[in-house]
């Protein structure tokens, strides 16, 4: 390709968008949603234990009913033994008088004994029952005790559900920020993928157009030994064919002919070569303009004055640190500024 | 100090620093005062060298040095670093009685 081809060169380029990268942080929301499980899992046991406080709670008042009317029949068995007895004094009393009442006193009398065996019984069972329910009681202090330990527990894990939660939101916004800053930082990165791709396309093309170019410098220079050589022939034939000169002559003008075309081909490609060497000058003058003044070029070219021969005795600083701050040797300094 | 500095192309870190500026300056008080301001001179500096004389100094780059926060060189010491930012200026405030005087160069685009 020629320099003047340079301008044809197709400017679009194919390229494939690279994918961005997502980070997800799995592990994390993992871990959150097993602890929210285990919570909701303690939820539903502490929920059944409150249940069966309920129950518990319903049977103690049964009983406490049943006890209750128990303890009034007993009063009310109190109240008739009283009044035989009284009964049993009026006949007593009326024992002497009234013979006949004997029998009737007897009756009273087993009758008495009766109630009384009977009230022992119910008195048993009284006590029986006491005992039970001072059980119950027991029972139902204990599941009260569970029940105000389970409901704190479950307070706490609400709460600790709660902040699970928070520190969850606080690491899905973390999460966003980091998607945000990686699409931007990708972005980026791409831009200036592309930079580097369309410079290095740029050298690729002035390699190629290099090579070419030396490709046809070693065309010129196989033609140039290829016209030396028939040049070469020509002169053998023409002392060794003087005979034959005017039939030769024609073949020999057509031969010069060639050797004219060539040589104007040749002094194309030289001229070609000349702009390119005079082209080259010009990069390499450009390269080598100095850009970057130093201290002392301009300390000269501008008359301002650096002390100059001092010498940095602060050469080692801890760890991997460059000095940057400088102590010098004591040395006599004879100019000031400016 | 300047939040962050611009994207520059490759090309141009390959580049040697294009711009250059001398400074000498001599405190006159004990308060703080620009012994550079890169305006006009260059966009960013990235290499700087001084010395300080007369008395020590407080230097800072980029905002007002102040005897708690700027970096102290004293008397006849100097500074010098490379690869770096500065935006807008370098400030200086004596570190004593006397007054100091900052000479240096700083490089950059």
């Amino acid at each position: 390709m020629k320099l003047n081809d340079f301008n044809k060169k197709p400017t679009s380029l194919n390229r494939s968008l690279s994918n961005k990268i997502v980070i997800n942080n799995t592990a994390s929301e993992a871990r959150y949603k097993a602890e929210i499980e285990e919570l909701n899992t303690q939820l539903g046991h502490y929920r059944r234990i409150e249940a069966e406080r309920d129950k518990a709670v319903s049977k103690f008042n049964s009983i406490e009913e049943t006890l209750k009317t128990e303890r009034f029949e007993a009063d009310k068995n109190r109240e008739l033994i009283v009044e035989l007895e009284k009964e049993k004094i009026n006949l007593s009393g009326m024992n002497e008088q009234i013979p006949a009442l004997d029998e009737d006193l007897r009756t009273a009398k087993g009758l008495a004994a009766v109630a009384n065996s009977e009230l022992d019984i119910m008195t048993k069972r009284a006590v029986e029952q006491s005992k039970e329910l001072s059980l119950l009681k027991s029972n139902l202090d204990s599941i009260n005790n569970n029940y105000n330990n389970l409901s704190i527990e479950a307070k706490e894990a609400i709460s600790r559900k709660q902040s699970t939660d928070a520190d969850f939101e606080a690491i899905s916004n973390k999460n966003k920020k980091l998607q945000s800053f990686t699409d931007e930082t990708s972005k980026i990165n791409n831009r200036l993928i592309e930079e580097n791709k369309t410079l290095r396309d740029w050298a690729n093309y002035k390699d190629v157009e290099n090579k070419e170019l030396l490709v046809q410098l070693e065309e010129l220079k196989t033609i140039e030994a290829k016209l030396r050589e028939w040049m070469g022939n020509m002169e053998i034939k023409d002392s060794q064919n003087s005979s034959s000169k005017n039939s030769l002559e024609t073949k020999v003008s057509t031969q010069q002919k060639v050797i004219t075309d060539m040589s104007k081909t040749l002094d194309d490609m030289m001229k070609e070569m000349a702009y390119i060497a005079k082209l080259n000058r010009e990069y390499k003058k450009e390269l080598i303009k100095p850009t970057y003044s130093s201290m002392s070029a301009i300390a000269s070219q501008e008359g301002f004055v650096m002390p100059n021969g001092k010498e940095n005795i602060r050469t080692h600083n801890l760890g991997n640190y460059k000095p940057t701050m400088l102590k010098f040797k004591k040395k006599e300094e004879t100019k000031n500024g400016r | 100090m300047a939040d962050k500095a611009p994207w520059r192309q490759e090309i141009e870190l390959l580049q040697n620093y294009q711009k250059h500026a001398t400074f000498t300056h001599t405190t006159t008080g004990s308060t703080v005062e620009d012994a550079l301001t890169l305006a006009g001179k260059m966009e960013e500096g990235n290499k700087v060298s001084f010395v300080v004389e007369t008395g020590g100094a407080y230097i800072a780059f980029d905002e007002d040095a102040t005897t708690s926060t700027g970096m102290l060189v004293p008397a006849d010491e100097g500074y010098f670093d490379d690869n770096i930012y500065i935006s807008t200026k370098i400030s200086i405030i004596r570190s004593s009685g006397t007054n100091a005087r900052i000479r240096g160069i700083i490089w950059g685009r």
